[in-house]
C-alpha cells in the first residue's frame, strides 16, 4: 500500500521560494464593451437570442445553446429591479483572512432576464431569496463591475 | 476491432492578431460556428466537443476549458481538453479521430484556441514556470535562451551554415504574404534575417514567429455521417495516420541535434497509414507535402529530420536550394507557418492541420500548391521540447 522505503516526510528541510511572474491586462471583448460601457450610463443592457428566446444579462456574443451570434441584435434596457436567488454573508477573503466588515453575496436575476448575475448585497440587515433588490450606483461610473456598488433591498 | 473511418469535413479559421479585442471564449466562437457553417450543420448535429488550447498562463484564466467551452459550442456535450503544449494543436484532431474511429461518436466539433496578448510582461515570463524549481527556473530561463543552446548544437553536429536556416524564415514569411489569417507576411532576403536583432545568439528576431491571439476549428465526421449529411467527398480529407510521443522533460539530456520523439510518432503514423518503408525518398513521394511545426525557423528542419522526409542535417540545403518552395519538389509550410501566419499556440497548429485539409480538398486559394495533392502531413511539438504529434490526412477521392 505504502512506498517500503519511508522517506515521506511533512517536514521539509530546504525550499526554495517563487512565484508566477504574470499579470494580465483581459480585453473585455466585443459584447464586454457594449455591457461595460451600459453600465457607465448606468443602465443594465441584455440581449435576447430570437430562437430559444433566452435574455442574456450580463450580453453574450454568442446563444451559448443555439450557437448563433447576438451581436447585431438590438440590445434591451432592463428595469432596474431583480430577486435574490441565494446568497451569503462572507467573513473571510480568499486568502483565509478575516474581513473587518463581513458582507453579503447573492445572485440576483434582474426582471426580464434569464440569466443570473452575481454581485454584493448592501444596506441589507436580512435577505431573504426572493426580495426584491435593486442597484446602488456609483457617483463616478467609469464603465466598470464596481460602478454597482451592490444591490439593496427595493 | 477496425477503427472506423473519420474524415475533417470542414474548418474555421479566425485571423491572427497581436491583441484581439475579442476574448478568447468570442475567439473560439467565430471559428466554431465558421466550421460549422462551412460544414451545413449547426451545434444540434454535433456530439461532442474538443478543447485544445495551451498553457492557462496566456489567456490568464485557470481550467481554460471551463471557460472555452460554450464558445467552442461544447454545452452540455461530452467536452473534454486535452493538453500536450505546444503539441496541442495537432494532438486535438487526434482526439477527434480516436472519438469517432473508435464508435463513441460521430460528429466532432474540435476547436483550438490561445489569446496570448493578455499576459504581461510577456509570454516567455509564463514559460518561465515550465522548468524546474530547483535547478533551472533560479537561472530564469525562456525558451529563446533554450531553442538558442538546441540551435547552436543542431548547426554543430552538422555544420549547417546559418543562411540555410534563414531560408526558411524567407519562404515562410514569403508563403505568409497569401494567407488571409496571416499577420506577418513579408517579404525578405536572407540577409535580412541574418541582420535582425540578435535575441540569444544565434537566434534573431526574424528566426522566431511572433505570439498571436487566434483560434481555429474543424468538424469531423464518422464515414456514415458524411454519406448521411450528403457532404461531397470533395470536401472531405480521411485522416490516414496519427501518432504522438512524449520524451523525459530532462531537456539537457536529450540528443538536441535529433527530435528522436518526432521520429517515433511520425512512424507510429506512418505505420498507421500502412506505409512501412520510412525511408525519406519514398515519404517524399508518397506525401504531397508537410506543415511541420516551425515557432522558429530551425524546428521547420530540426523536424523534417526527425519525420524522416529528409536525411538528417540534409532538411538546411533543401530549404536554401529551394526543394521545400511551394512550387518546389517537396512543398514545406506552404501556409506561412508559424513564422508568417503568427503563434497562437494551439491555434498555430491547428491552422497548420487546416492548411493540409485546405491543400486537399483545393481551397487554398493563392496558397493551392502548383501540383496535384493526395496526403499531406502536419506535425506541432511542445512541452518542454519533448512532445511530437503528427497527423496524415487524404484527399477524400483518394483510395
Ligand atoms: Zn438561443
Amino acid at each position: 500500500m505504502l512506498p517500503k522505503k519511508r522517506t515521506m516526510t511533512d517536514a521539509p528541510t530546504h525550499e526554495v521560494r517563487g512565484g508566477f511572474p504574470v499579470h494580465y491586462h483581459y480585453t473585455v471583448g466585443i459584447v464586454g464593451e457594449i455591457f461595460f460601457n451600459g453600465l457607465k450610463e448606468k443602465k443594465l443592457l441584455a440581449v435576447t437570442c430570437d430562437e430559444c428566446s433566452k435574455t442574456y444579462f450580463p450580453p453574450r456574443m454568442y446563444c451559448e445553446d443555439c450557437f448563433v451570434e447576438l451581436t447585431d441584435k438590438e440590445f434591451k434596457v432592463l428595469e432596474q429591479e431583480g430577486t435574490i436567488e441565494s446568497f451569503t454573508k462572507t467573513y473571510k477573503d480568499h486568502r483565509g483572512d478575516p474581513l473587518s466588515e463581513p458582507y453579503y453575496l447573492a445572485l440576483i436575476k434582474i426582471n426580464g432576464a434569464d440569466t443570473v448575475f452575481f454581485h454584493k448585497l448592501v444596506n441589507v440587515d436580512e435577505p431573504k431569496i426572493g426580495m426584491s433588490v435593486k442597484p446602488v450606483w456609483s457617483d463616478s461610473p467609469k464603465a466598470s463591475l464596481f460602478d454597482i456598488i451592490g444591490f439593496e433591498p427595493v | 476491432m477496425k477503427n472506423r473511418k473519420v474524415g475533417i469535413v470542414s474548418v474555421g479559421l479566425t485571423k491572427f492578431m497581436r491583441r484581439a479585442k475579442e476574448t478568447p471564449k468570442e475567439l473560439a466562437y467565430y471559428a466554431a460556428k465558421t466550421a460549422l457553417d462551412e460544414a451545413g450543420i449547426t451545434r444540434r448535429d454535433v456530439d461532442a466537443a474538443i478543447i485544445g488550447s495551451a498553457p492557462d498562463a496566456f489567456d490568464g484564466v485557470h481550467q481554460k476549458h471551463e471557460y472555452l467551452t460554450d464558445g467552442a459550442g461544447g454545452v452540455n456535450l461530452p467536452t473534454m481538453r486535452g493538453y500536450v503544449g505546444g503539441g496541442t494543436g495537432v494532438f486535438s484532431p487526434i482526439q477527434g479521430w480516436y472519438s469517432i474511429a473508435s464508435g463513441m461518436h460521430d460528429v466532432v466539433l474540435v476547436t483550438t484556441e490561445e489569446k496570448m496578448s493578455s499576459v504581461l510582461p510577456s509570454a516567455q515570463a509564463a514559460f518561465n514556470t515550465i522548468f524546474d524549481n530547483m535547478i533551472e527556473r533560479p537561472l530564469g530561463p525562456n525558451l529563446v535562451w533554450i531553442f538558442a543552446l538546441e540551435m547552436r548544437r543542431y548547426m554543430e553536429t552538422y555544420g549547417i551554415p546559418k543562411e540555410h536556416i534563414a531560408a526558411v524564415s524567407v519562404k515562410n514569411k514569403g508563403n505568409a504574404l497569401d494567407h488571409p489569417s496571416a499577420m506577418l507576411g513579408q517579404k525578405l532576403t536572407i540577409e535580412d534575417v541574418l541582420n535582425s536583432e540578435v535575441l540569444a545568439e544565434p537566434v534573431h528576431l526574424l528566426d522566431i514567429s511572433p505570439v498571436a491571439d487566434g483560434a481555429v476549428s474543424f468538424v469531423m465526421m464518422s464515414e456514415e455521417k458524411i454519406k448521411e449529411f450528403g457532404i461531397s467527398l470533395d470536401d472531405v480529407a480521411w485522416v490516414e495516420g496519427v501518432g504522438w510521443n512524449v520524451d523525459t522533460t530532462m531537456w539537457t539530456n536529450r540528443d538536441l541535434s535529433y527530435p528522436k520523439y518526432v521520429e517515433k510518432a511520425a512512424k507510429q503514423a506512418y505505420t498507421m497509414a500502412g506505409q512501412k518503408d520510412h525511408s525519406p525518398e519514398t515519404l517524399r513521394k508518397w506525401l504531397s507535402f508537410a506543415e511541420p511545426y516551425d515557432p522558429f525557423n530551425y524546428k521547420e528542419l530540426h523536424h523534417l529530420e526527425g519525420l524522416q522526409l529528409f536525411e538528417k542535417g540534409k532538411a538546411p540545403l533543401a530549404a536554401y536550394e529551394g526543394v521545400t518552395a511551394r512550387d518546389g519538389d517537396f512543398p514545406v509550410t506552404p501556409s506561412g507557418g508559424l513564422l508568417g501566419v503568427g503563434n497562437p499556440i494551439a491555434a498555430a497548429a491547428g491552422m497548420k492541420v487546416a492548411e493540409v485539409y485546405l491543400q486537399l480538398t483545393g481551397k487554398a486559394e493563392k496558397r493551392q500548391i502548383p501540383k496535384d495533392v493526395t496526403r499531406g502531413l502536419a506535425q506541432a511539438w511542445g512541452d518542454l521540447m519533448q512532445v511530437g504529434t503528427v497527423i496524415i490526412l487524404k484527399g477524400g477521392r483518394v483510395e
